[in-house]
């Protein structure tokens, strides 16, 4: 990929903060105020996003396969996990993750658009959307590049 | 002095790539006002330049490779236009592709928008902000109630 917001992407990125800000309201923190994560792009097109909140419960069973329904709804519900490729729009200034493989089978060969902030080794990456009541909500996830 | 037509033309040609700019086409007390959101239980009326840049920056959150297309002024006098304007764009939030129609009325005044009211297409509103688009909304909860709950 050429262009300056791809070149500056490429390489690994560690979660800083993960925030939910809602219009007139407190920030809330879905994965916690300490998440933990890595965002990889390679200069040859791929990316893969691993987030979590730390401090989930441990497995009972210590089988990976034996966990209960309660275990892996916690585990689940405080992960983000996939890989695949991703475009640069340099003009629009956006990226684009499209997963080949992730653990929430919906996101696989969907479109996951962002808007590109980047600022030295500082990259933010932004969501916009709604509640049910009508309270705008800007999910933001800032990284650094390590 | 920028009149009607050409603020309307300039306010569509940026396509927020920079919020702070184009609420700066704005009047100090201007006006950005969509009231149709209302219905929906979405602030509508976003008053003065700060309040402007948030609202666009949720649009460019919300729609980060959105372009206007389309653009096309239907009436003007020297300080009001009306325009037709839409884009297609992929929602941030659930990658949908979204068709937005809009029909803009702009109040320019001293080469400044003194209001911009625009109506658009709340289904697809509800396709790009909702995971199940319009089943997601819950009704009878204006605006009104948000601020109650704000506070």
């Amino acid at each position: 990929m050429n262009g300056p917001i791809a070149a500056q992407l490429a390489g690994v990125w560690t979660l800083v903060s993960y925030a939910d800000e809602r219009e007139g309201l407190e920030d809330t923190y879905p994965f916690g105020p300490e998440p933990q994560g890595f965002l990889i792009y390679t200069p040859d097109g791929f990316v893969s996003a691993q987030l979590m909140k730390p401090g989930r419960s441990l497995f009972q069973s210590h089988d990976w396969h034996g966990g209960t329904a309660d275990e892996y709804r916690e585990a689940g519900s405080g992960y983000i996990a996939y890989c695949g490729v991703y475009e640069v729009d340099e003009r629009k200034e956006t990226v684009t993750h499209i997963p080949s493989v992730a653990l929430v089978p919906n996101l696989i060969g969907g479109k996951q658009l962002r808007a590109v902030t980047l600022n030295g080794d500082k990259l933010t990456l932004r969501t916009a959307g709604a509640s049910g009541a009508g309270v705008v909500v800007t999910s933001v996830m800032n990284w650094r590049k390590i | 002095m920028k009149n009607a037509r050409q603020l309307l033309e300039d306010f569509t040609a940026g396509s927020f790539r920079s919020p702070r700019q184009a609420a700066a086409m704005f009047a100090e007390d201007g006006v950005l006002e969509m009231p149709y959101l209302e219905s929906m239980g979405i602030v509508p009326r976003h008053e003065g330049r700060a309040a402007i840049e948030s609202f666009l920056s949720f649009v460019r959150d919300l729609y980060p490779d959105m372009d206007f297309a389309d653009v096309k002024v239907v009436m003007e006098t020297p300080d009001q236009a009306l325009g037709e304007y839409g884009f297609t764009a992929v929602s941030s939030k659930t990658g949908r592709t979204i068709h937005q129609l809009f029909f803009g009325r702009l109040m320019a005044e001293n080469g400044e928008i003194k209001l911009l009211r625009e109506s658009l297409n709340l289904v697809e509103l509800s396709m790009a902000i909702y995971g199940n688009g319009l089943a997601d909304f819950k009704t009878g909860v204006s605006s009104a109630t948000n601020k109650e709950m704000n506070s």
